[in-house]
């Protein structure tokens, strides 16, 4: 359990952080998943294959979080982990204000590097869909981190 | 979208956090050991709880099979008669079936006592009783005539217990609770003597508050009695030797009673 914990405690964290914009959620949601993970115990063909199991759990544990009416305010991340740079935290701004759809799919593909395919069978969805949330996405953020510029 | 891996490289977990996820594996497990305690110590209390008003049920079925059946056609003559479960909380010493067996009797008590001839005609094939009492005012001779009883409470009880070390068989004793005063009947199946009070006899004991005698009933001639002819025996004589001891009693105060 330890070497999993080790192998996947970043990445865990900062998906959830990524869906969740807070590192409270962040650190429940991570251990909600090696509770999970205990619990059912499933056996793993790889590490890839464990990393994408792990994954899925999170962003499950983030959605139903992020359904819950009972959710408590938390610090926002940015204000945790300050940008290190104007640039940065524009970006960071534009993609925290997406729907956590849209911040999932970003967050998987842009720094995890997943590739479509393998987003839609961690989040177990329909590729065409998972292709259709990034463009939107995309679409999104350009239009957000344009607004404003001198044209 | 550079910035926004380096943003998220700069999003690390607590070192705190490995600490917390060991903390939940931890009472997760144990949160799953103490479901289980907590499931079987429920399926207990509702099976055994379901268990002992089923048995409260067969006691009564018991009691009506003994003790009414001693006085057939004068059971309705007794002016209360009420059955519930005694359980462990008149006898807590002993945790066992033969509490759980007890019911509780209340019986009115004020009549003439039966006179040796009239128990004699009531009972005129059981055995005799013999022995001594060991305390108080209760006398056997043979043919079981009690002397006297000398017990002038409106509401007398009896106790008629198997003792769990000595039991034959506690469903064959007609385990009753008379509110107040115990009857004990024993015998030992282990060494495949009865030994009640002696080597050959099944005892009972009543006690209330400072009444306390013993009764002795004898199985047979032998001095020990062995195997299985002796174990019936011993059952036979436990029924017998229960019944009467009820009924004698319940013939000596039972108000209205007339032979």
């Amino acid at each position: 359990m330890d070497e999993i914990i080790t192998r996947n405690l970043h990445a865990l964290y900062r998906t959830a952080a990524a869906i969740m914009r807070n590192k409270e959620d962040a650190e429940d949601i991570v251990q909600d998943v090696f509770i999970k993970l205990h619990e059912k115990n499933p056996l793993f063909a790889s590490h890839t294959h464990e990393k994408a199991w792990l994954l899925r759990v999170a962003v499950n544990l983030c959605r139903s979080r992020l359904r819950s009416p009972w959710r408590r305010q938390h610090v926002p991340l940015l204000e945790s982990f300050p940008a290190k740079n104007e640039d940065e935290r524009e970006l960071m701004q534009a993609v925290f204000a997406l729907p956590a759809k849209y911040r999932t799919v970003i967050h998987l593909h842009y720094y995890e590097g997943y590739t479509t395919t393998e987003i839609a069978e961690i989040t177990v969805q329909k590729e065409s869909t998972i292709r259709q949330q990034l463009t939107r996405a995309r679409r999104l953020l350009k239009a957000d981190l344009l607004e404003g510029e001198p044209v | 979208m550079k910035p926004y891996k380096s943003y998220m490289d700069s999003v690390t977990p607590p070192p705190a956090l490995r600490d917390k996820i060991k903390k939940g594996l931890y009472y997760s497990t144990n949160t799953v050991a103490l479901s289980w305690v907590a499931a079987a110590v429920f399926v207990f209390v509702i099976f055994g709880a379901g268990w002992m008003f089923v048995h409260a049920d067969l006691l009564r079925t018991h009691y009506d099979l003994g003790t009414p059946h001693m006085l057939a056609g004068e059971a309705e003559k007794c002016p209360q008669i009420t059955l519930q479960p005694a359980y462990l909380l008149e006898y807590p010493m002993i945790f066992s079936a033969a509490n759980l067996w007890s019911v509780t009797v209340n019986i009115e008590l004020e009549a003439e006592p039966l006179t040796p001839a009239q128990i004699n005609s009531l009972f005129p094939n059981l055995p005799a009783f013999v022995g001594e009492p060991q305390r108080g005012e209760v006398h056997f001779k043979d043919e079981y005539v009690i002397d006297r009883i000398r017990v002038n409470y409106p509401n007398f009880s009896i106790f008629v217990q198997a003792n769990p070390l000595y039991a034959v068989d506690v469903s064959l004793y007609t385990p009753t609770y008379i509110h107040g005063v115990r009857v004990t009947a024993f015998a030992d199946v282990e060494t495949d003597r009865a030994i009640g009070i002696g080597g050959t006899s099944l005892g009972a004991i009543f006690e209330r508050d400072d009444l306390r005698f013993l009764l002795r009933y004898t199985l047979t001639d032998t001095d020990i009695l062995q195997g299985e002819t002796a174990l019936e025996e011993i059952r036979e004589a436990a029924i017998r030797f229960t019944q009467v001891v009820t009924a004698l009693i319940y013939h000596q105060y039972i108000k209205g009673f007339t032979k």
